[in-house]
């Protein structure tokens, strides 16, 4: 029996230890998760939160038929996105934003210069329904059929959202390049 | 040079993929908090749940209440024997309570011991700093415009400042250093959460406020959404039991057979003179017919049994179809006292079945006689398409809306009476339709045995929407029932 399944069960026999190790476990990347969707750092606790109280509460329905951290990142994205919603900040179409399809590669970014906090910082600067949106096709990996659906807005708004974020955020890169460079 | 080939979104998922950010201890204490809390709640829900302790404090009850009641009662009698065996046992008791104390405090103190040991063990590698305890403790939040204060904090005891620590924070995700112990957080520092009781204010950490925004992602769709489909098809095996309600109505019944026994000119006479009925002799005997007796047909509810199997499918979270195959058989009781006779054969059949149901016409005489009752049995196959919503209650219970109509097939039908012959009838060789439609609806509550099986117990209304005979006469039959129904399914991938 593997090391996450004999954990989850003793969470499910609500086993204080248990559940604590596996908050040590999977904290850390569900909380960059959260900070990824949430713009400051205590909604980002407070969706962490949330979402491991549910978690617990519902371990007893997970059927180890994904990756547990999946299926717990999943979790946090949902309660995210929850919190957002309750505060009516929703994408909305605008035509003047959509740039239509784009083809041309940026290229290397070169992300891996950049500390985990810039990113972050970066992702944060974004508009709330380009956040979403860039988060979850750009890193979740989710299609914008699905986007669309999830937020329930038209695929449209997804892709013009998308490509708003895709914008700004090569934009910021691009800045945050030549002042490295500059400080070197 | 091969990032420059990796998309934009690539690069981004790559940069995130193993990213790790350790949350404030504060995250884990409330956590704590609130899993404490509904525990509390679990436990004094599992003393109203559990029938075998309910019954034992019922017995206990029931018991003392009988002991104290026989003892008041033989008070009187033995009061001076029991005063002084109470007297002796008290002075036995007094000696024997400090032991007791002293046991219970020797057990507590090596269970502390225990569990501090156990949890230290736990959390040895967890390292913390006083510095950063006290001030992620101290931390007040102000989320979305609504204060939220944490224990006895105070916003003048922060030391470094809260932006140097999410640098540090997030320079070392890979050390997760800020990490403190638990229980030394817990023993030194009080969390109290204040509450903003106004309506509709309130954090939504810990939960949601009942409106539903612009979207709902629930946790049940967080939670149905990543599960397998091992919930989404199911197999089952029901029966059920209902009233049964054959539900014909005939409204020109009295007219024809009055109309019919009249013009059956030739038997009125004998019957008259055999005199047929006790009501026939108070008639007037000036009249060659017979209008005393009134013709009667009426119906009384009889029960319907079902079993069969079905097979469902979720479509959506929580919506799911389910169809499958149930044979039924139903009887209801009709009393009726107008026959018609076959003057080819002799045959006796029950005049509602000689002229509404049989589909051929043959040469009968319709006579007015004693009333009897007749038992009839329906027989059908049921073919249901419906259409079903699961809402969970609490855990492994969920309730289940029904709705959706039946294709049902007549098989056969049986006309069974004291003065009447029984035959069957089928489809072929009365007005029964073959094919019929019904319209279902109900509730059904699921409970959850294990990861695979279910078992679901439910009421359901059935009424057909188009009539079961075609008849030229004035009859329509729309069977209703509304019953029970129960049985086991079993989940499939």
């Amino acid at each position: 029996m593997s090391n996450d399944k004999l954990v989850v069960e003793a969470c499910i026999r609500e086993e204080r230890l248990a559940q604590r190790q596996l908050y040590e476990q999977f904290a850390g990347k569900l909380y960059a998760v959260s900070l990824r969707y949430m713009k400051s750092r205590d909604e980002a606790q407070d969706v962490l939160q949330d979402a491991l109280v549910k978690i617990f509460k519902n371990l007893h329905t997970f059927r180890f038929d994904c990756p547990l951290e999946a299926w717990l990142k999943r979790i946090v994205i949902n309660t995210a996105l929850k919190a957002i919603q309750k505060r009516g900040q929703m994408p909305t179409i605008d035509i003047t934003d959509y740039h239509g399809e784009y083809d041309e590669n940026p290229g290397n970014l070169g992300l891996e210069n950049l500390k985990m906090e810039t990113l972050l910082g970066l992702i944060n600067e974004l508009p709330e329904g380009c956040r979403m949106v860039f988060n979850l096709y750009a890193i979740e990996g989710y299609k914008h059929q699905e986007i669309a659906e999830m937020l329930n807005i038209n695929e449209g708004t997804s892709k013009s959202q998308f490509s708003r974020a895709r914008m700004l955020l090569i934009e910021k890169i691009e800045k945050e390049n030549i002042r490295l460079a500059k400080a070197n | 040079m091969e990032s420059e080939f990796k998309s934009f979104e690539n690069q981004w998922n790559e940069a995130f993929k193993e990213a790790s950010v350790p949350p404030p201890d504060v995250v884990w204490a409330n956590i704590e908090k609130e899993l404490d809390k509904k525990n509390k709640k679990r436990v004094a829900f599992f003393w109203w749940r559990n029938p075998a302790l309910l019954s034992g404090i019922a017995a206990a009850l029931v018991l003392g209440l009988t002991v104290l009641f026989i003892n008041n009662n033989q008070t009187k009698k033995t009061s001076q024997i029991i005063e002084s065996k109470d007297s002796s046992e008290q002075i036995d008791l007094q000696n024997k309570k400090p032991q007791i104390k002293l046991e219970k405090l020797d057990v507590s103190a090596s269970e502390n011991k225990f569990f501090e040991e156990n949890e230290k063990t736990d959390l040895a590698t967890i390292s913390s700093t006083k510095n950063k305890k006290q001030n992620t403790i101290a931390r007040k939040f102000n989320l979305l415009g609504r204060n939220r204060k944490i224990g006895s904090a105070d916003a003048s005891n922060e030391g470094p400042s809260p932006k140097n620590m999410e640098t540090n924070e997030l320079s070392n995700p890979a050390k997760p250093e800020a990490v403190e112990s638990y229980l030394a957080a817990n023993n030194s520092e009080k969390f109290e959460i204040n509450k903003l009781k106004q309506k509709g204010v309130k954090y939504f950490a810990n939960r949601f406020q009942p409106f539903r925004s612009y979207i709902s992602v629930d946790f049940d769709n967080e939670v149905a959404d990543t599960k397998t489909s091992k919930d989404k098809m199911w197999f089952g095996l029901n029966t059920g039991i209902a009233p049964f309600n054959p539900n014909f109505e005939n409204n020109g019944f009295i007219g024809a057979a009055l109309a019919s026994a009249r013009n059956d000119a030739a038997f009125v006479y004998k019957a008259a003179e055999i005199s047929m009925s006790p009501a026939d002799q108070a008639s007037s005997s000036n009249s060659p017919l017979l209008p005393n007796s009134m013709p009667e047909s009426s119906f009384r509810n009889g029960r319907a049994v079902n079993f069969g199997f079905s097979f469902g499918k979720k479509i959506k979270n929580r919506l799911g179809i389910e169809s499958g195959l149930r044979y039924m058989q139903a009887n209801a009781y009709m009393s009726t006292n107008v026959y018609a006779i076959n003057q080819n054969t002799g045959e006796v059949s029950s005049y509602f079945r000689s002229n509404y149901l049989d589909s051929k016409n043959s040469n009968t005489q319709t006579v007015l006689s004693v009333n009897a009752t007749n038992k009839q049995l329906y027989n059908y196959f049921n073919v249901p398409f419906l259409l079903n919503y699961s809402i969970p209650l609490i855990k492994r219970l969920n309730i289940e809306a029904l709705g959706g109509v039946s294709g049902d097939m007549f098989v056969f039908g049986n006309f069974d009476s004291q003065n009447s012959q029984s035959s069957n009838l089928t489809a072929a060789n009365s007005n029964f339709n073959l094919l019929n439609i019904s319209g279902l609806g109900g509730l059904r509550i699921n409970y959850n045995i294990n990861k695979s099986w279910e078992a679901n117990l439910g009421s359901t209304y059935q009424q057909a929407l188009i009539s079961g005979v075609s008849s030229k006469q004035d009859l329509s039959f729309k069977p209703k029932t509304f019953g029970i129904n129960y049985g086991v399914r079993i989940k499939m991938r």
